[in-house]
């Protein structure tokens, strides 16, 4: 009648195949090992045929859904929990002046009189930039929104949300516990691939401390091979010859642990074990066979290559293909969290030519991962961290030298990005500086980074919409009051 | 009629079996898997994060994977040979940011079971150096040989790696693949190395599989 005639497929084929050759395996073992010839119920329960076909029917049922390669790839790409949001933190180690880009304002919202020790001079001497979304002030001239702005695109600006946080840090430590990887995973944010990946050989993968809860060890990436390493064999066992052989391995493992996983059905959490088993090992070998997950260079994405400034010879190494391909990963769902450690922010050196360079090349960073959101028409969550900030030579006028060290002056910012142009908040500071020009210490994340952690991490949920998740690893740190007073996104 | 006609097949013997056991009963009889569920259940203390979603119903035994460095640990422990070489735990090293910290089944990855091969890949290589001067768990075999192992001696060295790592004995099922996933592997022509790679091969097969890195 026209209709597609179904076949089993080679794989189901030769599981039952196999089932029945272990029943008759199983009947004939024990009819030898007792000396009889008949077979009657009795036998039959007595040599544990039956809860052995249990397993197996239950084994090879299972599987049948994932017995092609390409159908457990359809089910292992369905994501079965919360569409979570990347993670992207960008820390500047050194103590970058980021409350001398973005404008700290008073506790009631106003300038200061002056902001001669944040190289900025009298009120009087500075006008006013707006950007974002949310029209967050900027210092006019700031080389880091310049660098947003290089690379951002115009569109990515207006569908980013942007807030500043006032926040007094330690200069030049990498003590500070602004690092919320580990507070992402609790609530469940992964990637298809990976959890959350560093760019420095440390517990966060950046130069930052845990804040309350330690994150899952960080893949450390210092050039593009590093990831791709990670999801490939090498060592003794690149010396077992072909590629077949690998395939042939990852294939039997694929086999021996789906039918171990048959086992686990009664326990806790069995049949997630069941599915992952089956998705993995079958992702495995398929990429084993030379069949890739998924490309994981960003060069694949033109556009994307462009954003960051990635030729066909760019070094592997250079930062830019580093940071675009963690960036790209991230947006494409195959990492969860991204620390992108960049250094040469302790740069207090009696000029000021330095800083706006860095602090440019900070604000180009931002962009290009506003900008590859964008493309690849994605959420983002992006922090931008520092231990502790500068302090200019005193001056009532702009441009004013780096002098020292200003950890009271801290800042960090937080930007999301939805690519529909919701805007998300029309709040753009958290906490306030004083008339002394330094972060309020009083304020609810002012004088703690790991407060001022939790309270970006409350913003991440709420982004999410999954504010409901609070509790579950960050119980009692806030009261109803302080989480709707630093719940400002979402 | 032809329509569907395999695919019913594939139901009726299905359907056939599951019959059989319902109308048959349980009885009393022991089960495929019981030695393993006995060996293996432990109760396992939520170690790092605080993920509810977990399954943790009271009345089922519940299960870890081996997480972080007791991966490497483990497999050492489980084959009993003693240090780990710096080229194992160089690879350890390369790969240990893909590989779960808390033993949890939703923190398992691709990544991280390429991870655990590439990991046994090397502690059995460790292994088999060790076994060419003193065998314990790859008895008769000649690693210089050009082509594989015996069949007895292939199935006594899956014996023997099952007792150590699966803490049971591997079912006719598991042996069969294995020793069919080598022939079909390695073939019949003569290799510099085969048997050496070969028991690499099975070594790391088994210690890559479910039940070794469940606890």
């Amino acid at each position: 009648m026209g209709a597609k005639k179904i076949q089993p497929n080679e794989f189901q084929q030769e599981e039952l195949n196999e089932l029945i050759k272990q029943v008759d395996q199983k009947k004939s073992d024990y009819l030898k090992c007792h000396n009889v010839s008949s077979w009657t119920r009795r036998d039959f329960l007595a040599s544990g045929i039956i809860p052995f076909a249990a397993t197996a029917v239950a084994t090879n049922i299972g599987l049948l859904p994932f017995s092609s390669s390409a159908e457990a790839q359809t089910l292992c790409s369905v994501d079965n929990g919360v569409s979570w949001a990347p993670l992207i933190t960008l820390n500047l180690q050194g103590g970058s002046g980021l409350s001398s880009h973005w404008l700290p304002l008073d506790e009631g919202k106003q300038l200061l009189p002056t902001y001669s020790k944040m190289g900025w001079g009298k009120s009087s001497a500075f006008s006013v930039d707006y950007e974002f979304a949310n029209k967050a002030p900027f210092f006019s001239g700031s080389t880091l929104l310049a660098g947003i702005r290089a690379t951002a695109g115009l569109t990515s600006l207006t569908s980013t949300s942007f807030v500043g946080m006032a926040i007094r840090s330690q200069d030049d430590s990498a003590m500070n516990k602004f690092d919320i990887t580990g507070l992402t995973k609790g609530v469940g944010l992964k990637g298809k691939l990976l959890a959350n990946i560093g760019t420095l050989n440390t517990s966060t993968g950046s130069a930052t401390q845990p804040a309350y809860m330690n994150p899952p060890a960080p893949l450390v990436v210092s050039r593009y091979e590093d990831l791709t390493g990670a999801l490939s064999v090498s060592g003794s066992l690149a010396q077992l010859g072909s590629k077949e052989r690998i395939s042939g391995l990852f294939s039997l493992i694929q086999r021996l642990s789906s039918s171990q996983s048959a086992k686990y059905a009664g326990y806790n959490n069995g049949a997630a074990l069941q599915r992952n088993i089956a998705c993995y090992t079958a992702d495995n070998t398929q990429l084993m066979n030379g069949n890739s997950i998924g490309n994981l260079d960003p060069r694949q994405n033109q556009q994307v290559a462009t954003a960051w400034g990635i030729q066909a010879n760019t070094a592997t190494s250079a930062e830019n293909y580093v940071f675009g391909s963690l960036s790209y990963n991230a947006l494409m769902g195959n990492v969860g969290s991204v620390n992108l450690r960049k250094g040469g922010y302790d740069y207090h050196n009696g000029s000021r030519t330095t800083g706006d360079t860095n602090d440019q090349n900070a604000g180009r960073i931002i962009g290009q991962i506003l900008r590859t959101a964008e493309i690849l028409n994605k959420k983002v969550f992006i922090l931008v961290t520092s231990d502790g900030s500068v302090t200019s030579a005193e001056s009532d006028l702009p441009g004013s030298v780096w002098a020292s060290d200003g950890g009271v002056r801290g800042a960090a910012y937080m930007l999301a990005f939805d690519p529909s142009g919701k805007k998300l908040t029309d709040v753009s500071q958290l906490g306030h500086f004083t008339q002394a020009q330094a972060a309020d210490d009083r304020t609810i994340v002012g004088s703690s980074p790991e407060r001022a952690a939790a309270s970006m991490f409350i913003n991440y949920l709420s982004f999410n919409n999954r504010i409901s998740d609070l509790d579950k690893v960050l119980p009692r740190v806030f009261n109803s009051d302080e989480i709707s007073k630093v719940k400002v996104i979402g | 009629m032809t329509i569907k006609k395999s695919y019913i097949n594939i139901l009726v013997v299905i359907f056939s079996i599951s019959l059989y056991i319902i109308v048959g009963g349980q009885g009393c009889s022991k089960g495929f898997t019981t030695s393993t569920q006995e060996n293996s259940p432990s109760v396992i203390k939520d170690l790092q994060t605080n993920l509810d979603d977990e399954e943790n119903d009271p009345n089922k035994p519940s299960f870890s994977l081996v997480y972080g460095k007791q991966i490497l640990d483990h497999y050492n422990s489980c084959l009993g040979y003693g240090a780990v070489s710096s080229r194992t735990s160089a690879m350890w090293e390369e790969k240990k940011g893909t590989i779960s910290e808390n033993g949890k089944v939703k923190s398992l990855t691709a990544p991280m079971l390429v991870a655990a091969t590439s990991i046994a890949g090397e502690v059995c290589k460790d292994l088999v150096d060790t076994e060419k001067n003193a065998p314990r768990l790859m008895l008769g075999i000649n690693f210089n040989s050009q082509d594989l192992p015996s069949s007895n001696n292939i199935k006594a060295a899956i014996r023997r790696l099952a007792r150590s790592c699966w803490a049971r004995d591997e079912d006719p099922f598991e042996s069969q693949i294995i020793e069919d996933s080598l022939y079909q592997t390695f073939g019949t022509t003569a290799e510099a190395s085969k048997s050496e790679k070969s028991m690499i091969y099975l070594c790391t097969a088994m210690l890559s599989s479910l039940d070794t890195i469940t606890r």
